[in-house]
């Protein structure tokens, strides 16, 4: 793309028709660091400067980055082994439901033989399952993977199916109309037009299966932060668990920011500006 | 540019009591090259008429003939314009105008060029690379126009094109419909329910009436192109709209 093409749609995002009124430019960031700030001393002042929390129901800043000091290889092992099964199953998770999704919505057969069955299995919390998961898959990777990728999978043909409905039937005509067959209406409409509710759909996906996955390690499992966290609370060592927790929500924010970054482009043009 | 054809045409919907005729025993003959409005009250079959030469629908009873050919499903030789917004959203306006080649396995350098052709005749050369959510209703309706020509069909189909736009911006599509007659002759037919419109841009006026929906009538519009805007005021122009709301009768709906 040349240059005055991107002078140009700059030159149109600042058009009146799609600028609102804005604060100064890095305000909000200056916002966010300010109040995370304002936890970690609220934080601190709660449990070491005043004492008023003891640490055995939540432990201080210092005391967590001294298991952080003393445990860190464990800990790199089971944030690894977490992140690995999540993103595994959420890979194989998210295609197969997109998949699925994309042939019920174009097949009326295939919507007829696999509604009842995903309507069925769909209400069903996917941690009650995994008592079944242990059993059939033991407690390694694979039941977790399963487990996760099924979470996955009910989200995303769930939203593929109702987002593919929602496309105005008028843009496929128009297609049509202008030369596209079948097939290439459907690749060049409805994909494209669903591209952005799929990505909306994977993010919540992510978070569902490192839910589903952790609550799984805590059962059973070899390695991973939810077994980390289990065994920390059997001997009370709550800096460890709080350390767990912590590790999960950096992995969650990672995926769910290198999800964003690489639909952005995509998805740019359903963005309310930009 | 081709002729169109609608011999003896009928589209029944229902069975047995409850048929209903959307279009009941029609005939059409539309020149090659040739502007023809359809108008008409609701239920008079326009749309159907439309839907039926585009390929979206099957004639229940009867013919219609592309040049020589019987109309089947779409195949890019009839494109449509419809009234809903249908500039696709997530493509740039020079991608929309790209699309109907695009599928259509063109890619020749004429096609280039009348993409640019046809976005500076639509005024929007500035916003080639700009998304569709960041133009006035107005300019995507343009954009619109611009696809359909660039795709270069046989026969264009505009299903009541400006009936979401207000008065002034219709205007000036009517101006854009004359310039593009100007640089590429096309067969039209146009589907509205504002008989202004239609004197404006057509050869010639076909009236239908629902209740069964059919052809009654037709007017042919003896003024020059370019037609100006000013010619509504001269009084053969009004003395062909009294004609068409004569002959449209008590179902007309304006």
């Amino acid at each position: 793309m040349s240059r005055s093409a991107t002078d140009k749609r700059a030159a149109v995002a600042a058009s009146p028709a799609s600028s609102s009124r804005k604060p100064p430019a890095r305000s909000g960031e200056l916002l966010s660091v300010a109040s995370m700030a304002m936890c970690i001393a609220l934080w601190w002042m709660l449990t070491s400067g005043t004492g008023i929390v003891s640490s055995l129901y939540f432990p201080s800043p210092f005391q967590v980055l001294e298991r952080l000091g003393n445990l860190w290889p464990t800990l790199a092992l089971d944030s690894a082994a977490t992140f690995v099964r999540v993103v595994v199953s959420w890979l194989i998770g998210s295609f197969l439901g997109i998949a699925a999704g994309l042939l019920m919505a174009r097949s009326y057969v295939a919507r007829h033989l696999m509604q009842p069955i995903i309507e069925a299995l769909r209400p069903v919390p996917p941690v009650a399952l995994v008592p079944f998961v242990i059993l059939w898959f033991g407690i390694g990777d694979l039941g977790k993977i399963v487990l996760g990728a099924l979470s996955c999978f009910m989200v995303m043909v769930v939203n593929t199916v109702v987002s593919s409905n929602n496309v105005r039937p008028v843009f496929l005509r128009a297609a049509r109309s202008l030369g596209a067959s079948e097939n290439v209406a459907y690749r060049t409409v409805i994909l494209p037009a669903i591209l952005p509710e799929l990505v909306s759909g994977l993010r919540i996906g992510a978070a569902l299966a490192f839910a589903v996955i952790v609550a799984a390690e805590m059962i059973g499992a070899e390695a991973g932060l939810g077994r980390l966290i289990m065994l920390a609370s059997r001997t009370l060592d709550t800096p460890v668990i709080l350390l767990g927790t912590v590790v999960i929500g950096i992995e969650a924010y990672v995926l769910d920011r290198i999800v964003r970054l690489v639909s952005l482009r995509s998805t740019r043009w359903a963005d309310r500006d930009g | 540019m081709t002729s169109v054809s609608i011999s003896d045409v009928s589209m029944i919907f229902g069975s047995g009591e409850n048929v209903v005729y959307a279009l009941k025993d029609a005939n059409l003959e539309v020149q090659s090259g040739e502007f023809v409005s359809l108008v008409g009250p609701s239920g008079c079959g326009k749309t159907t008429a439309l839907n039926l030469v585009a390929g979206f629908l099957s004639a229940t009873k009867g013919v219609i003939r592309i040049g020589d050919h019987v109309a089947g499903p779409p195949d890019g030789k009839r494109v449509v314009v419809f009234q809903d917004d249908a500039v696709f959203p997530w493509l740039t306006v020079r991608k929309n105008l790209e699309y109907g080649p695009r599928v259509q396995g063109r890619a020749a350098s004429a096609d280039r060029e009348a993409v640019e052709k046809y976005l500076a005749l639509v005024g929007l050369e500035q916003f080639g690379d700009a998304y569709p959510k960041n133009l006035s209703g107005g300019m995507r309706k343009r954009v619109d126009l611009a696809r359909a020509y660039v795709s270069d069909p046989e026969v264009l189909l505009m299903d009541e094109p400006f009936g979401a736009l207000d008065i002034f911006t219709k205007e000036s599509m009517w101006e854009i419909l004359t310039t593009f007659r100007r640089e590429s002759r096309k067969t039209v037919i146009f589907v509205t329910h504002d008989i202004e419109e239609a004197i404006m841009v057509s050869d010639r006026v076909i009236v239908m009436s629902p209740r069964p929906a059919r052809i009654t009538a037709e007017v042919r519009i003896p003024f020059a192109f370019p037609r100006h805007l000013d010619a509504r005021n001269q009084p053969e122009f009004q003395a062909l709209r009294q004609e068409i709301v004569r002959l449209l009768g008590t179902h007309r709906d304006e």
